[in-house]
Order: structure tokens, then C-alpha cells, then sequence
């Protein structure tokens, strides 16, 4: 296997919702890239670079993908809207997404003569994202104006399905007809098992939140599926849909566009491409040992692409998303007794914001607890913390209340900034869960503090005190346990009048008394030394 | 339970009074007086999404001088009362409903039981929404719905009533779609085969 240069990340949309281009981890000395035709030969090769000079491949792939489809229900007064959903634009830098975008239209009024086809460009929860789109990637130009944004909290539609009413966006469905303008990269395979993922924008891009909600937090990832076709088959869908086009992936790059009126069609030539080529990739990923992600690019740093995958799927690649006899991988609908339902790949050992957007609360939320996030830049950092959708991921990534290493730090911490670990079960799990994620922490503590060992003598006398009597010193250091205080009283000829250290357990103990309550008494020393207090308070 | 940090603020001079931001606030914390924006400190919930909107750019977000709990606590309520809500609702109490927050599904029916009568209520009382504000609706419109209370949406599109679950899905439904994993799934997230369509649940 050859090393290549380094590969720069794709173009780059500038954002409210994100820093400032800054330097690419790319530009390091001494990164590489391995291809994917390298790992993968049978995988063959992208279309396009992503790249504004080669993007023509994608509109002769487009123009012959749809040359075969019948576009006869449009009529040359008719109103077209073309929707778009906006990770697209997150494919390859999104030119092959908008091109594709652009050659529809020009087709469209080329075979129809219809002179009213507009563009809807669904985003996710940013009310400014869709304008940034526009003037990005000149649909402004290529659309006569006659361009929209729209997103889950904009005014609804009610659509009668058989699993009952449903909400879509009305914006989306304000012409006669529409034409569903879509990409297949696999994306939150862990969420949709690639059932039916060519439909998931009728539940998801085009429609309500409250949609959007049912579809993730009220069926499981794999029933899920009913929800958008049952939203494409209805008659409000129906009645208007004409035709999908649809982007085609590969984890080597857009590779090429499939378009027909039979939208269940594309899926199955979807699904099989996906499975021999995303599962490669999904294996692949699975076997990397011990790796430090890098956020780079213009974009939610969840969604950020590698080999053709997300970040996401990266992060919670604990199991075969394709096995669907596995019924949870990642889920909001949870099963009895299982409290958490984002699984994490523990081997990440860190995650490097060098350039991502904010605000987008969840997925970011499913960000592990544990692993040290280290966000690039005091402009980028000031953004995290002031992000109030993710009230806690700044608080992850530089620590929370409650950890004196990071509220009231001491040398070497001040310069570490440790990760608060946190669990919310609040059983014994997690507890045990807790001590474990604390320990992976202090154990990169303790790596990054030996290559940090300043040079110098090991040893050094203490200076002479120059407390006097009276004063009082209290010094807090955060244990395992919690927070130690010390208090010291100093008797003026360098030894100690009087002394108090207080452990946590004090407080704790009570704690103990609430958490057996309702066990049995063969769990006692079970949820006993799971908070492991102290008895005397002098084994600090 | 969710600590807000933050709270939305305004110049309230230039205000069009074109209702964007109260149509996407959460928690009823803004209202219109004489057709300028007036915002409830104490029911804002510091979610942002209303200085996104705001199409004048004449909101922002700024730091409370300290933060503020919202929550239900267990031993405020009749737990009984929960659990038989979430039976009804077809919830496990664990489940994170607002997966931003973790603001579990006992935490939302304990807001409902305390007296909440809506989906702004909730939200006010949890913390529920402070963040996305998308996937933790459908779960907490469904314990409303659950509870008895009305489901007639609010005027405007603040948010439509909409609770469709796993365990209504029709047996035609589930023969229409063979490889919709209905039967499976519901073994997997109900194997005690618990729960139910809400219509005949709901009291």
C-alpha cells in the first residue's frame, strides 16, 4: 500500500453556525491518505472529485439517467418544486449534490416546458442555513430566484396515512407536482439499517418535527421504516410526486445518479450496491484499533465523512448495523432496563475539533461522555461555549461543575483540562461505569502529564514556612471520590495547631441509605462497594 | 431535568411583531403585547431558537447571572400515578425522551401528573426542548395524550398532535408493510407485551 499526500477536506460553505476557514489538519507535515480503491480494488472509482472543474460527469450522468424517465404528468403551466435536503451538501462539498440539483431543473424545462420549477432546500434546525445554500451554491441564478428554505419547525400539513395523520412541511408540497431530489450515502446506517433509506426524507427532511419524532422516539430503528413509506404511498404524496433522482455513492465518491418514478425501484439497486460496498467499509471501521477522530470541515462535525461513512457511524460502530436480527444498534425507543441506547466505540481516544458547526443539540448530545474532546482555537471554543443547544458538550470537552481539576484547577490540570465523566443511571452500573471511564481518563491524563514532565531536579527541598498563628489555610483537591478539604491551622513555628480533613463520604453515606431501599439483602455489599465510602474518613 | 444557562433577550424597539419567535418557543415564554415580543425570563428555557428565527436579528442569547433548574423531582408526585401513565403511553420510565436534556420518560410524566396541561408546560417544567427541540415531542404529546388532556393544537404551528406509536400500528398496517419488523419490534422493546394502542388506553 502507497502513502498519498495528504487529501484536503472538500470546498467550504462559510456558516453562522461555524468558525472561520482555518488551517486544515491536512496541511500537517507528514499526513497521508489511503485510497478506498487501494483497501477496496473491487470498489470502483468516483465520478467526480468534488471538484467545481470535473463536476460535467455529474451532469452527463444525470442528463442520462434521466432520459428515461416519464416526466409527462408536468404540463408547461404546471408548478414543479424541487426538493433538495441538506446533507447532500455535505456530500464532497456538495457541488456534485447542487449540480445534480441544477441539471434536473434545466431537464425539466428542457422536456416539459414548464416554466414554474422552483427549488425547496429542507435543512436540519438552522433558520440560516438554507440562505447560506442558496447564495454557496448560485441557486439563486439557476432558479430565477424562485427558491426556499424549509425545516421541521415550519408551518405543517396534515397528510392522512394509513398509520394515521402525520405532519409534513407545507412549503415542500406548495406546487402541483414535486420531484424528490435525493443522495444514498448510508449515513445513520445504525438508525435506518438501510430499510428503505431512499423514503426516510418523507419523514425526516420534508417533514414536521413532531414526524420526525414518531419516526425516531416512538417505533425502533427497524419498524421505523413504515413511517416514511407510509408517508410516500399516501395520497397527498402521491398525487403530486412525479419522479426521484437520486445521487449514487460509493465510499470512494459519487459514482454516479439513478432516476425513475419508481422510487422502490432505486432502493433495492441501492441497498445491494450499499451492501457490498458500504458493509466493506462498516468492517473496515470496526477493526481500527485504537484511532483519534479529527473534525474538519464545513459542516456538523457528526456528519463529516470519511471512506463514505459519518463520524457517527465511526462512533457508534459496536455492531453490525446490517445485522437486523440485532433490534436496537442505536435507538431513542429504548427496550426494559437498558437506560442508554447510544453504544460508542471506546476505541476513539479523541476527538480533535479542528473546524465543525455548532449548535445542532442532538446528534452532538450523543457524543461520548468520556472521550476528551480538544476544540481548536479560542474563537472555536467561545462558540461551544456559548452554543446553548448543547448545554453540556463544551462542559464535556473542557470539563463540568463538580470537578475541582477543572473549576478551580492547580498545576498540572490548569494546562490538561480533564473530562468530567458522567452517567445518569444513577444504579450501580453506573457507578461501576463511572470508575471505568475515569480511569480510560486518567490514564491519557497521566500519558500527556509524563510527556509534559518538565526537565529539573526530581527533588527540592520545601521552603521554610511563613504561616503564623492564627491563619487559616483550606485547600480542596479533587479525589476519586469527589472533593477533599483540608483545613490547616498553622501553630507559627512550622508545624500544624489544628487540622480537618473531610472526605465526601459525609455527605455520601445518607445516599447509601436511599439507594438500598427496595433491594435485597444479598445486593447490600453489592450497592455498598459500589459507592465505596469511606468509614473513618482518614483512608482519603 | 435540564440547568439553563442561558436566556433570550431583545430590543424590543425595532420588533415587527411578526410572531416567528413565539411560534418556535418551546415553553410559551414569549407573547406578543401591543405587536412587539415580550419575553418571560423565568419561563425561558435557553434553547436559542427564537434569536435564530428572528428575521429582524434583534434577539440574542446572554448568560444568566446563574443558572436555573428545571425539574420534577420523583418524590413531588404520586409515583403510582407515573407508572400507570407511562403503562397507558407505552413508555418505559428509563427512556431518555429528551435524549438533549437525558430528561427521562418518568420525569415527563411526572410534569403531567404535577398538573403540566401541554406540550409549552412540560417543557417550561423539564427543561424538556431546550435543545433540539425535535425528537422529544411525539414521546411527551403522547403522555399528554395518555393523561386525558387536550389535544387540540394550538392556533399557529407551534405543534400538531401527533403520537402515533409502535403499539398502534394495525394489524393490516403490519401486513401491508411484512418487512416492517412490527411483530419483532415489539418483542424487543415490549417482551412483557405490556402495552397498548392509546385510543383504548386513554382514559
Amino acid at each position: 500500500m502507497t502513502h498519498s499526500p495528504a487529501l484536503m477536506p472538500p470546498s467550504f460553505m462559510p456558516s453562522v453556525y461555524g468558525p472561520d476557514l482555518r488551517a486544515h489538519v491536512a496541511n500537517l507535515s507528514g499526513m497521508t491518505s489511503v485510497g478506498v480503491d487501494e483497501l477496496f480494488p473491487s470498489i470502483g472509482p468516483a465520478i467526480t472529485s468534488g471538484d467545481p472543474n470535473d463536476l460535467d460527469r455529474v451532469v452527463e450522468a444525470t442528463r442520462a439517467a434521466l432520459a428515461s424517465v416519464d416526466m409527462s404528468k408536468i404540463g408547461p403551466d404546471d408548478s414543479v418544486n424541487i426538493l433538495a435536503s441538506e446533507h447532500g451538501f455535505g456530500l464532497m462539498g456538495g457541488e456534485p449534490y447542487a449540480a445534480m440539483v441544477k441539471t434536473i431543473r434545466e431537464v425539466v424545462v428542457e422536456r416539459t416546458g414548464c416554466r414554474d420549477v422552483r427549488l425547496r432546500l429542507a435543512i436540519y434546525r438552522g433558520f440560516q442555513e438554507a440562505d447560506e445554500v442558496r447564495e454557496h451554491f448560485g441557486f439563486d441564478e439557476a432558479f430565477d430566484g424562485k427558491v426556499k428554505g424549509l425545516g421541521p419547525f415550519d408551518r405543517g400539513v396534515e397528510v392522512e396515512t394509513v398509520v394515521g395523520p402525520l405532519y409534513l412541511v407545507k412549503r415542500a408540497f406548495d406546487a402541483q407536482h414535486f420531484i424528490h431530489a435525493y443522495y444514498d450515502d448510508p449515513r445513520e446506517m445504525y438508525f435506518n439499517r438501510l430499510l428503505y433509506k431512499s423514503f426516510k426524507s418523507f419523514c425526516m427532511s420534508y417533514a414536521r418535527f413532531e414526524t420526525r419524532s414518531v419516526y425516531h422516539s416512538l417505533f425502533g430503528n427497524r419498524s421505523g421504516s413504515i413511517i416514511p413509506r407510509a408517508l410516500f404511498d399516501s395520497s397527498f404524496i402521491q398525487e403530486k410526486y412525479v419522479f426521484s433522482s437520486v445521487l449514487r455513492t460509493s465510499p470512494a465518491g459519487v459514482i454516479g445518479v439513478d432516476a425513475t418514478d419508481d422510487l422502490y425501484a432505486i432502493d433495492r439497486r441501492i441497498t445491494a450496491s450499499h451492501l457490498a460496498t458500504y458493509g466493506r467499509m462498516q468492517r473496515l471501521f470496526q477493526r481500527i484499533e485504537d484511532c483519534v477522530a479529527v473534525w474538519d470541515g464545513g459542516r456538523w462535525g457528526y456528519y463529516l465523512h470519511a471512506g463514505g461513512v459519518i463520524f457517527g457511524v465511526l462512533l457508534t460502530n459496536n455492531y453490525d448495523s446490517f445485522d437486523l436480527d440485532q433490534p436496537v444498534v442505536a435507538g431513542f425507543l429504548q427496550v426494559p432496563d437498558a437506560a442508554v441506547n447510544f453504544t460508542r466505540n471506546k476505541r476513539i481516544k479523541g476527538i480533535v475539533v479542528n473546524q465543525a458547526w455548532v449548535g445542532a443539540g442532538i446528534p452532538y448530545i450523543t457524543m461520548p461522555f468520556s472521550t476528551p474532546m480538544f476544540v481548536v482555537g479560542s474563537d472555536q471554543m467561545a462558540m461551544w461555549q456559548e452554543d446553548s443547544a448543547n448545554p453540556g458538550l463544551a462542559g464535556r470537552a473542557s470539563g463540568q461543575p463538580g470537578d475541582l481539576r477543572v473549576d478551580a484547577p492547580w498545576p498540572p490540570y490548569d494546562a490538561l483540562a480533564p473530562v468530567k465523566c458522567v452517567q445518569r443511571g444513577g444504579d450501580v452500573a453506573a457507578r461501576v461505569s463511572v470508575r471505568f471511564d475515569e480511569l480510560q481518563v486518567s490514564i491519557q491524563l497521566v500519558l500527556r502529564m509524563l510527556e509534559l514532565l518538565p526537565a529539573g531536579a526530581v527533588r527540592i527541598a520545601m521552603p521554610a514556612s511563613v504561616a503564623t498563628t492564627g491563619e487559616l489555610a483550606i485547600g480542596l483537591v479533587e479525589s476519586w471520590r469527589g472533593p477533599v478539604m483540608v483545613a490547616l491551622e498553622p501553630d507559627g513555628h512550622g508545624g500544624i495547631a489544628r487540622c480537618h480533613p473531610h472526605d465526601p463520604s459525609w455527605q455520601n453515606w445518607p445516599v447509601l441509605e436511599h439507594a438500598i431501599l427496595g433491594n435485597i439483602v444479598p445486593d447490600f455489599p453489592l450497592i455498598n462497594k459500589s459507592f465505596n465510602l469511606s468509614y473513618s474518613g482518614h483512608d482519603l | 431535568m435540564a440547568t439553563i444557562s442561558h436566556v433570550a433577550e431583545l430590543d424590543a424597539e425595532p420588533c415587527t411583531g411578526c410572531k416567528l419567535c413565539d411560534l418556535v418557543c418551546p415553553s410559551g415564554a414569549i407573547s406578543m403585547v401591543a405587536r412587539k415580543a415580550v419575553i418571560a425570563p423565568e419561563a425561558c428555557i435557553g434553547c436559542g431558537r427564537c434569536v435564530d428565527r428572528c428575521p429582524e436579528r434583534i434577539m440574542w442569547m446572554t448568560r444568566r447571572p446563574e443558572p436555573v433548574v428545571k425539574t420534577v423531582a420523583p418524590d413531588e408526585v404520586d409515583q403510582a400515578a407515573v407508572a400507570q401513565l407511562l403503562a397507558r403511553a407505552g413508555l418505559e420510565p428509563k427512556t431518555s425522551v429528551c435524549v438533549c436534556t437525558l430528561t427521562p420518560a418518568s420525569e415527563i410524566a411526572a410534569a403531567v401528573v404535577k398538573g403540566a396541561r401541554t406540550l409549552e408546560d412540560v417543557s417550561e417544567m423539564t427543561g424538556m426542548r431546550s435543545g433540539c427541540g425535535i425528537y422529544c415531542v411525539a414521546p411527551a404529546l403522547r403522555i399528554l395524550h395518555a393523561a386525558g388532556r387536550d389535544m387540540t393544537p394550538p392556533r399557529g404551528h407551534r405543534w400538531y398532535p401527533c403520537t402515533v406509536a409502535l403499539w398502534d400500528v394495525s394489524d393490516e398496517v403490519a401486513a401491508k408493510y411484512p418487512d416492517g419488523f412490527v411483530d419483532q419490534d415489539r418483542a424487543a422493546f415490549d417482551p412483557a407485551h405490556r402495552y397498548g394502542p392509546l385510543e383504548e388506553a386513554a382514559p
